[in-house]
């Protein structure tokens, strides 16, 4: 199932064009801001098509609104899916980095010329330092957008209906969907959820999935930071969700119901074990595994490895490419087999 | 910023970035939802003049009954005491009804309340599923309430005693969709829309469905049905259009297609229906085939949820925004305004005559000099008082708005004001 982390060297065409479609979608909203202004941009752009999108997914569903706002969070995940794979695949290759990471840090005492090798490195391995940040930027717009969305579609207020007035298009088929259902298992979806059981629901698999996607990390002070960054969100989160219309704490919950699913896709069956929930901190970094060859490495580092004195890796090491590393907690099974 | 000047500032790793990155991130999610408030109800219940008694929701969730001469204070419902503060309305969207000296009303908790009219106790409370943002009807001993848990309830005063009993054990009638709209009561016969789009004609007394009566849209029924004369039944909603019914048969003698959703209750003159809907057009209908009066409908720069209003020559329109337009009803042109409240406003506007003594100063009453042309001529006590005519408007959050429909000029030292509890 695990998936091999692409080299830079084989990046498929498609992923550059990707990158054009992605900064063509950017360029296109940058535009409409500075065109339509932000207010008026965000409304036509972001608020009422989502709002527009959910009442019909609500006539889909048989007027069911949990059901039509976890729909719409599948569809909206399948339709990033690109960006989460890639997400995914460039934390899995950072995470095969780390030993070499780890010996460019200790060979190189120039900050600048260290940081040229791990840009090396970054590129040999395929790694995209921004490319962690496009899920994030589209899950946070959604969140904020469909936050907005839920006061007006299931705001449960007369005031918000006079709001959902003005946003929805001028279409029969979704104005016979109004007002919709707000109800949904226990939950009323324009209200928070006072039962605590759906906050703790985001908490709890917002943990999971940060646990899941946390990469091992050689700088301690960054590892304490992701540490406590597993820690943290899902506590935000959670004090959000308490806040917030239920809606959108079904949108969270899906959303990273999503995730674990899709990091069961990238990285294998390894990512879900419970020792990597519940242990404090990622998995250490050093994977001797893990270490691609000499060839593989940038020809700086070559050069410059007559001035250390680390000792050179074993043949076995020198035989597993980068793509084909485990991830750092899956070695540790491995690790235990050895030696039984 | 590119990767490499990331990358060769110094300590900045790509994890650190998108931790950064995350928080900020975050902290504009936080931000925005801290920033873009909750719609909560505020209800825009419009002013009921009964006897010498204002009654108005001057806050959210809270009825007050007032002196109409200098809008003072006389009770308020729930009061400001321990128990009182336990109860949440949350809104109040109706006007009340009063019956002798009971007020009863629906507030968005889903309960009818009866009060005292003279001191504002409170009498029984009626629970039903679920909001209630209608106004009530009362018949022979009967008070009936549409809740939004799609049911009509026939309430017999006299079983509320202390205690109302539970609902199910009230006579009521489904319609299967919720009922948002006012109940119109015209002789033995309820008007319920509901929001699937159905208008229900039932008998007052059994709650059978009039015989003969069938009336179904495609969306649903907000504006509340208004009996235009006694052959024109007008109501409308969701799919913008103002239908005139047959109030017999509930058969359709014309539909009129305004821009977006009708919801505030037309103002019926003679055999025009003035009416705006929430792009802020405003029209004048001719009730004998609906054909629009005006050359082109008036338009507000907000949407208009409140009804119009004739006050003698000038049609005053309100909309959401604050801003009020005084028309000329005849072609729909402006006549002065906007006049900008400052506040949004949801509530119909209401016509109050008053006499207004000079001494008043607080709140919205007006000053001798705001005295308008619109004064009442011979309405003047011991040469000092000054019998006028005003506009009140409830704005959202409960101030009181007053201004002089012959100009829009305010008809007090301030156009809105916040009532002293």
């Amino acid at each position: 199932m695990t998936r091999p982390a692409a080299p830079a060297a084989a990046a498929p065409a498609g992923r550059s064009v990707g990158n054009m479609v992605m900064l063509a979608i950017i360029g296109f909203i940058v535009l409409s801001f500075v065109i339509l202004g932000p207010g008026r941009a965000w409304e036509t752009l972001f608020l009422s098509p989502l709002i527009n999108a959910l009442v019909f997914l609500d006539l889909l569903v048989f007027g069911n609104f949990g059901l039509a706002i976890i729909l719409f969070t599948l569809i909206l995940r399948m339709a990033t899916i690109p960006f989460t794979i890639r997400q995914l695949e460039s934390t899995r290759a950072m995470q095969a980095a780390q030993p070499q990471m780890q010996e460019l840090q200790k060979k190189y005492k120039d900050p600048k010329r260290r940081q040229e090798e791990m840009m090396k490195l970054y590129r040999e391995h395929g790694i995209n330092p921004l490319g962690c940040a496009m899920p994030m930027i589209i899950q946070m717009v959604v969140f904020i957008a469909l936050y907005r969305a839920l006061v007006f579609v299931v705001g449960g207020s007369p005031e918000s209906l006079v709001g959902l007035s003005q946003r929805l298009y001028d279409i029969p088929l979704l104005q016979s969907a109004i007002p919709l259902d707000q109800h949904f298992l226990w939950l009323n979806l324009g209200e928070p959820d006072s039962t605590y059981i759906l906050p703790l629901m985001v908490g709890v698999s917002t943990y999971v999935q940060q646990k899941m996607s946390m990469t091992p990390n050689a700088n301690p002070q960054m590892q304490q930071q992701q540490q406590m960054m597993a820690w943290m969100m899902p506590m935000m989160l959670f004090f959000l969700t308490l806040n917030l219309p239920s809606g959108v704490g079904v949108y969270w919950v899906t959303s990273n119901v999503f995730s674990l699913f899709a990091s069961y896709y990238v990285y294998g069956r390894r990512a879900l074990s419970w020792r990597q929930i519940l242990l404090p901190g990622p998995a250490p970094a050093a994977n001797p595994e893990s270490r691609p060859s000499r060839a593989e490495l940038p020809s700086n580092t070559q050069a410059d490895e007559q001035e250390t004195a680390e000792p050179a890796p074993s043949e076995s090491d020198a035989a597993a490419p980068p793509g084909r590393v485990r991830p750092a907690y899956g070695k540790r099974r491995g690790k235990r087999k050895n030696r039984r | 910023m590119k990767e490499e000047d990331i990358l060769l500032t110094g300590r900045t790793s790509p994890r650190g970035l998108g931790l950064a990155g995350l928080l900020v991130l975050i902290g504009i999610a936080v931000l925005a939802a801290g920033c873009a408030s909750v719609a909560n109800p505020d209800g825009w219940a419009p002013p009921t003049l009964v006897d010498d008694t204002l009654y108005v929701s001057i806050e959210p969730g809270r009825m007050a009954a007032l002196d109409p001469e200098d809008l003072s204070v006389k009770w308020v419902f729930p009061p400001d005491t321990d128990e009182g503060n336990k109860l949440d309305l949350e809104g109040i969207y109706a006007a009340p009804v009063v019956d002798g000296d009971t007020i009863y009303f629906g507030a968005y908790d889903g309960n009818v309340y009866a009060l005292n009219a003279d001191d504002g106790t409170a009498l029984w409370r009626f629970e039903t599923g679920d909001p209630v943002t209608g106004a009530l009807a009362l018949k022979d001993g009967r008070l009936y309430a549409g809740s939004n848990d799609g049911r009509l309830y026939a309430l017999d005063i006299a079983s509320c005693t202390n205690v109302c009993p539970p609902r199910d054990q009230v006579p009521s009638f489904d319609t299967g969709s919720s009922i948002w709209a006012s109940l119109l009561l015209v002789d033995d016969v309820i008007y319920v829309a509901a929001m699937d789009g159905r208008l229900h004609a039932l008998h007052a007394v059994t709650l059978e469905p009039a015989s003969g009566f069938s009336f179904k849209t495609d969306a649903g029924l907000l504006m509340d049905p208004t009996l235009a004369d006694d052959d024109t039944l007008l109501v409308g909603g969701i799919d913008s259009k103002l239908y005139a019914l047959d109030p017999k048969t509930g058969d359709e003698k014309w539909s009129f297609e305004g821009g977006n959703w009708f919801w505030g209750r037309p103002w019926v003159d003679g055999d025009t229906a003035f009416i705006a809907d929430l792009d802020g057009n405003v029209y004048a209908v001719a009730l004998a085939g609906g054909e629009p009066l005006w050359p082109k409908p008036f338009n507000a720069d907000a949407a208009v949820r409140s009804a119009p209003l004739l006050a003698g020559d000038t049609l005053v329109i309100v909309g959401r925004d604050g801003k009020t337009y005084g028309l000329n009803p005849d072609d729909g042109t402006r006549q002065w305004g906007p006049t900008l409240l400052g506040k949004s406003v949801l509530s119909n506007p209401f016509l109050l005559a008053r006499t207004i003594s000079p001494s008043v100063t607080t709140g919205p009453s007006p000053s001798p000099a705001a005295a308008s042309p619109s004064a009442t001529p011979g309405a003047t006590a011991g040469g000092m008082a000054v019998g006028e005519t005003v506009v009140l408007i409830v704005a959202q959050g409960g101030d009181l708005c007053t201004i002089d429909p012959a100009d829009g000029s305010p008809a007090g030292a301030l156009i809105c004001a916040e009532v002293p509890l």
